[in-house]
């Protein structure tokens, strides 16, 4: 949950639906006031379309010409609710237009298409034309927290679930990949193959990992 | 040599002294450039510093703040205002999710050096939602500094010293404390959070207090002078942390405490500072703590009303001859 990587300029995640889209737009306001060329991107789900920070988020962005790209990935459910027992208009990327900003919705599942449109959108907020809002259309696979798929509880059919099952975006992106002759087929079982020993080698660093002492109950609540 | 300041002017100085001293200090919120929200501390700012470092915002309490947080989070120390303390359970959310508990979440890879400077607007028949004391509310998580200076003198050090810190700091002012006047001295310098200060030493009472009621305090000790009454006057200063030492030391001392704050009585400062002190000085105490502080009801808005709503040096003289008078037999 509590996912962050300051080294590779991800200062964290947050467990509140919507809550690090206005830091996003803070950070964009550093970059701005720091005269840097970097562009800052916030990532959340459909759900975030339903709180009223999203707004205000996007409000102040495009007000001020920010240099930051908003992208939802919207994967049609928020916990077990439908988008459509959520929004009264499910075209997320239309929310953008109340805001005087570019709107966009693409295939979420086409790696192809998100870079480009990706690509489009840092390049206009580094010309300083403000933030960009992506909807990418995308499906979970699990249940909420997994580790199911939610079909036991009836919240969704079979039939959905195999229609974008089989729209993969890694198979389409590694078939794409084959298809253009860009990579041979002894380096697609390479590629397999570093994949399988780094989710390996993570799953044994986790699991060898000790538990943390009693002394780091408290020693991070203030920075010294 | 230190001047003569007013309240607001050593804000003034402090935001221009920072701003000047440090490129990554900006200051955000609703009203940061308009005397009906901030008074006179950001005069002549907006002049000097420009729009991109003074950034006057929409009304949108919860996402300014989240903006606030992710510049800190980007390398900035931005001092965010909300003009009055109420407008700040529209942010709740980023106070206490995001700016209290990233540091802890992250196992200290990030910090938020983020300075929320608040108004209590009280009085002035500004009821229920635009003159509350919350300052209890933001004592209570984790994560968070909580500063409340009465001085001209800790109002620029403990501001200067909340935009130093590496953690949020909740800096808590009051619009009646805007034209006291005290000593200030010109250079950048810094009070001390987490430190109280004896205002006025004594021997048969400790009064604590809070903010602007440091001025009721010091006009009761005097009264109470006069009829040989000699209390010992302490300026809480830092609500989190508390200065626990100088608290406890005075307590033992005196033998008996009175607290006294600007805000509610249940679950409030005094009811925090009071359980602390009966902790460590319990053999020591020769009466009951009492507290001085708001009636449980939201602030009226009949000027009436007000006059008994807000306590004042009666309030404090009473309390103090509560704990003094109080004996086995009688009870308080």
């Amino acid at each position: 949950m509590h996912v962050a990587s300051p080294e590779l300029g991800l200062p964290g995640s947050s467990a509140i639906v919507a809550g690090t889209v206005p830091l996003a737009v803070g950070a964009a306001l550093a970059l701005s006031i720091q005269g840097s060329d970097r562009v800052s991107v916030a990532f959340f789900g459909d759900g975030a379309a339903g709180e009223g920070v999203f707004y205000e988020s996007l409000n102040f962005a495009s007000l001020k010409r920010l240099p930051v790209i908003f992208v939802c990935e919207n994967n049609l459910y928020s916990t077990h609710m439908p988008i459509s027992a959520c929004l009264a208009d499910t075209d997320i990327y239309k929310k953008a237009e109340a805001f005087n900003m570019p709107g966009v919705r693409i295939d979420g599942n086409n790696v192809v298409e998100i870079y480009k449109t990706a690509q489009r959108a840092t390049e206009e907020a580094r010309r300083g034309n403000g933030p960009t809002l992506m909807e990418c259309l995308t499906y979970r696979w699990r249940g909420h927290v997994g580790p199911n798929y939610d079909l036991d509880k009836g919240l969704r059919s079979k039939q959905e679930l195999d229609y974008w099952m089989n729209r993969c975006p890694i198979k389409r992106l590694e078939e794409f990949l084959l298809d253009q002759s860009t990579i041979p087929d002894s380096e697609k079982i390479q590629i397999h193959q570093e994949i399988d020993n780094e989710i390996e080698e993570a799953v044994i660093y986790a699991k060898e990992s000790p538990y943390p002492d009693q002394g780091a109950l408290t020693s991070n609540v203030f920075r010294a | 040599m230190a001047r003569q300041l007013s309240y607001a002017e050593a804000i003034n100085q402090a935001l221009f002294q920072m701003l000047e001293a440090d490129n990554r200090v900006f200051l955000i919120g609703q009203g940061v450039t308009s005397p009906w929200y901030v008074g006179s501390t950001t005069l002549g700012l907006i002049d000097r510093f420009g729009p991109q470092r003074i950034i006057d915002t929409p009304v949108s309490e919860n996402g300014v703040t989240g903006v606030a947080i992710g510049a800190a989070l980007a390398g900035m120390r931005p001092v965010l205002v909300h003009s009055r303390m109420d407008f700040m359970y529209y942010a709740m959310d980023q106070i206490a999710n995001h700016a209290a508990n990233w540091h802890y979440m992250f196992g200290g890879q990030l910090g938020v050096p983020l300075t929320i400077w608040t108004i209590i607007n009280r009085g002035g028949e500004q009821a229920a939602q635009h003159s509350q004391a919350l300052q209890a509310m933001f004592m209570h998580i984790p994560g968070l500094k909580v500063v409340m200076p009465s001085t001209p003198h800790d109002a620029k050090g403990l501001l200067i010293a909340s935009i130093e810190d590496d953690n949020p700091v909740v800096y808590v002012d009051d619009r009646w404390l805007y034209t006291r006047m005290g000593e200030v001295p010109e250079e950048l310098y810094t009070a001390p959070i987490g430190k109280g200060v004896v205002r006025r030493q004594g021997k048969d009472a400790t009064v604590m207090a809070t903010s602007y009621m440091v001025y009721e305090v010091s006009e009761a000790a005097e009264i109470l002078e006069k009829q040989g009454i000699d209390v010992e006057v302490i300026d809480l200063c830092s609500l989190k942390p508390l200065d626990e030492d100088l608290l406890v030391g005075s307590v033992k001392k005196t033998g008996r405490a009175v607290i006294v704050d600007g805000g509610w009585k249940t679950c409030g400062v005094g009811a925090e500072v009071s359980a602390l002190v009966v902790e460590k000085t319990f053999r020591y105490l020769k009466a009951p703590i009492v507290r001085v502080s708001l009636p449980d009801a939201p602030a009226p808005a009949s000027s009436a009303l007000e006059k008994v709503y807000y306590p004042d040096a009666k309030d404090i003289i009473s309390a103090v001859k509560k704990v003094l008078e109080w004996s086995n037999e009688g009870g308080i």
